[in-house]
């Protein structure tokens, strides 16, 4: 007989002369292992529920697009307002590719990446010639731009109706795997993005990219090249953001500009960052579960939700611990800086 | 301790349950006929299309339900997402088991959820209705892939062909008799469902212009605005320099207060103007115009003329019992769960889902504007004039009915007389 006790930090289960202990106190969690296990673990208990279970593919995805943006806020020290517009261009692309010319998916995959980098990088000055509110303005223009594109060449990017009928990644016999699986590869996006994102914040990289996040023209004096780390944190997170795109093209199978491209899209992954922590890449994946569930159970509400869910994230905002969010609540007792910081002395 | 422990087991097991599926809903031939509405609730034509399901349900509970079994109508917001719309679907089919989902949405919408329920259906039969998305991408699928779209129906005003086809020809002889004109200025929204009109569709239809042009009306002016457009005055000039004597605007979607105020003070606020569809012919615009939209003339479903005897009860209940005005799509909603329930009376039931398409492409059944159908072999709607959008003119603060003919209330006249 297995006898389970509720300690204030743990549970210990007994079991004749062995014991195991779980300890439920957060800080002392090994957070990649249990944060992992958890999303791992989810299909079983809700894979009767495919709407569900597509409701936490699309959390993974908002947090795809989410932890790219986070890195790129950190890396340029610029506040992105449209990366939706490579999450445009990457779905387009596929999309586009895959329904007049027949491209696989994989070949879609490589396109992708490649039109998202050419892109990026013709774009990446902006990074260089434009600060603050001016950059922001510059963003926020351009998947706007780009919708208004999609009007314009109706014949290409079928306006408001968007393309339908590109080939899905996977298709298996009955329709319920196809959504566990769907869930577990968007899981796998957002999983390896997160390991990129934090493997680039911890590395050398990392130390000159807060260097120009604190201070350029100080971190240029200490001879970091403030510029290459720029476009490359412009670039990169870039090409990630299309790949979502390319994702969602081959997921929901369906994908049209009117949906990804308008500000209010743009507003839910801001939103996600600063309710995950805005400091730190891990927050993406709790905001963007939050916000779906909230979202979806808000639902039942009926016409209130309109409102009763802007004044939820307003609270969130307001007193989740100021720019630390979810992630920061969680690290409170734990400090430990999970990004490089350098301090500069500004006397 | 232990306590604690046994409810905390308890509260796993229960919630273990609840997620694996064991209460889940299984399909169903007995009991309450589950039909799901989906829309965007903020949007105020999905409102008043889901105001106008909850009143076609009501009214066939209330009369005794469907061969004796109630409708159940499960309700669900998309936010015009498509995620969430495609999220939304799967729970209507799989979890709740609807035997038909409506979506009371834009076309894309329409478009997505056709093609999710394209991968359910084969496991999860059940039909799909778009009751608002217009253009022609949905019937089109029904069309090219009959078996994997068997399952889908339209239900909007027209079809491009049917405008081209049916309704332009209708009209152009409308204002030929009526406006006497001659030359006119065509002006279209640039919005995929007015691309047949600006290019006409391969062997079957000439554009918009050249139909103008056979029935002897000289095209003087043609112009595309953008949905952000809210400048029409240079439009309006060159319009009226062009020599044009009625002004044709295949629009639904643009700024239409804004359009209409400065069309009333250009140079062209003599010539007179058609809207296709949209604000313009829907009762708030009088007051939001300050009048300004008096001898404009507009396809509009909303003028409180009995083209049924179902028309106007249907619109003073929705305003009186469901507290919404009836706005486009919401006669369609309605109308599409008439038909639906006399297909399922015809076929006996709800147990064969093939069966019941066999019968959802041969009924007819009264509706509020005409008669309620789908075409057998691509499901949109039935064309006028079994199905009618009227043309009304806005005269000194009321829409009149000037065609077709049937159920005309007023002649039409000119602009500048209204304004005397």
């Amino acid at each position: 007989m297995v006898n389970f006790e509720l300690r204030r930090d743990r549970i210990v289960a007994r079991w004749r002369d062995k014991k195991t202990e779980w300890v439920i106190e957060p800080r002392y969690w090994r957070n990649p292992i249990i944060g992992i296990s958890i999303l791992l673990m989810l299909p079983l208990f809700v894979r009767s529920y495919p709407h569900i279970l597509t409701m936490f593919t699309t959390a993974n995805l908002y947090a795809a697009i989410a932890i790219p943006l986070a890195l790129q806020m950190l890396g340029t020290g610029r506040v992105n307002f449209g990366p939706q517009l490579y999450l445009g261009i990457g779905g387009y692309t596929a999309a586009l590719l895959n329904l007049h010319f027949g491209w696989s998916p994989a070949m879609t995959l490589a396109a992708t990446i490649t039109v998202c980098a050419v892109i990026a990088l013709a774009l990446s000055p902006t990074t260089l010639i434009a600060k603050g509110l001016y950059f922001s303005l510059i963003t926020l223009i351009l998947p706007l731009t780009f919708l208004d594109v999609t009007y314009i060449w109706g014949d290409l990017f079928r306006g408001e109706v968007g393309l339908v009928g590109m080939s899905p990644l996977l298709t298996f016999e009955k329709v319920s795997w196809n959504y566990i699986a769907y869930y577990y590869l968007s899981l796998f996006l957002m999983l390896t993005y997160l390991l990129f994102c934090d493997r680039t914040v911890r590395s050398r990289i990392g130390i000159s990219m807060a260097a120009v996040n604190e201070n350029e023209n100080v971190a240029r004096m200490m001879g970091v090249r403030v510029d290459a780390y720029k476009i490359f944190f412009y670039v990169a997170p870039s090409i990630l953001t299309g790949i979502a795109g390319w994702f969602i093209v081959h997921t929901f199978r369906t994908f049209a500009g009117v949906t990804y491209l308008p500000l209010d899209f743009m507003t839910k992954i801001l939103i996600i960052v600063i309710v995950g922590g805005r400091a730190f890449l891990y927050g993406a994946i709790p905001g963007a579960y939050l916000i779906s569930i909230l979202e979806d159970s808000l639902r039942g509400l009926g016409p209130v939700n309109y409102f009763v869910f802007p004044l939820i994230l307003i609270a969130l905002i307001v007193f989740l611990p100021r720019g630390e969010g979810l992630w920061g609540l969680y690290k409170k007792k734990r400090p430990r800086d999970y990004f490089p910081k350098l301090h500069v002395r500004r006397e | 301790m232990m306590k604690k422990i046994h409810l905390f087991t308890a509260m796993v097991l229960v919630f273990l349950l609840i997620t694996t599926g064991v209460w889940a809903a299984s399909p169903d031939t007995t009991g309450p006929i589950k039909i799901g509405f989906m829309g965007n609730m903020s949007a105020p034509f999905s409102l008043s299309a889901k105001a106008a399901a909850a009143m076609a349900v009501d009214e066939i509970n209330q009369a005794g339900g469907i061969n004796g079994r109630q409708i159940k109508l499960i309700v669900e917001d998309t936010k015009g997402e498509i995620p969430k719309a495609v999220e939304i679907y799967k729970k209507l089919v799989m979890n709740d088991r609807v035997l038909a989902v409506f979506i009371g949405e834009k076309v894309e919408m329409g478009v997505a959820g056709m093609e999710i329920g394209a991968e359910l259906f084969p496991e999860y039969p059940h039909i799909f209705f778009s009751t608002i998305g217009s253009g022609d991408d949905i019937w089109h699928r029904v069309r090219d892939n009959y078996k994997k779209y068997r399952f889908g129906f339209q239900t909007y005003y027209a079809i491009s062909t049917n405008y081209l086809k049916i309704l332009a020809p209708d009209n152009i002889d409308c204002f030929k008799n009526q406006i006497k004109i001659k030359k006119v200025a065509i002006l279209y929204e640039d919005m995929e469902w007015t691309k047949p009109l600006r290019q006409g569709i391969p062997n079957v239809s000439p554009s918009l212009a050249a139909i103008y042009k056979g029935k002897g009306v000289n095209v003087v002016y043609e112009t595309t605005t953008s949905l952000d457009q809210k400048m029409f005055n240079p439009i309006f000039e060159e319009i009226a320099k062009s020599g044009a004597d009625f002004i044709d605007c295949a629009v639904g979607y643009i700024d239409q207060p804004a359009f209409v105020k400065q069309w009333a003070q250009s140079s062209a606020r003599n010539i007179p103007v058609f809207i296709w569809g949209g604000l313009a012919g829907m009762p708030p615009i009088w007051k939001m115009t300050e009048g300004k939209v008096n001898g404009i003339m507009v396809g509009s479903s909303l003028v409180r003329v009995a083209i049924t005897p179902k028309t106007i009860p249907f619109m003073d209940n929705l305003v009186k019992n469901y507290k919404v005005g009836p706005i486009f799509g919401s006669h369609t909603t309605y109308d599409t769960i008439y038909g639906f329930k006399k297909a399922i009376e015809k076929a006996g039931g709800t147990g064969n889902i093939d069966n019941l398409i066999k019968q959802l492409e041969q009924v007819e059944e009264v509706a509020v504007l005409g008669t309620i159908g789908w075409d057998a072999k691509y499901h949109y709607n039935l064309p006028p004039p079994k199905y009618v959008t009227p043309i009304v003119q806005w005269q000194d603060g009321e829409m009149k009915v000037i065609y077709p003919l049937k159920y005309k209330m007023a002649d039409y006249k000119a602009p500048k007389d209204l304004r005397k």
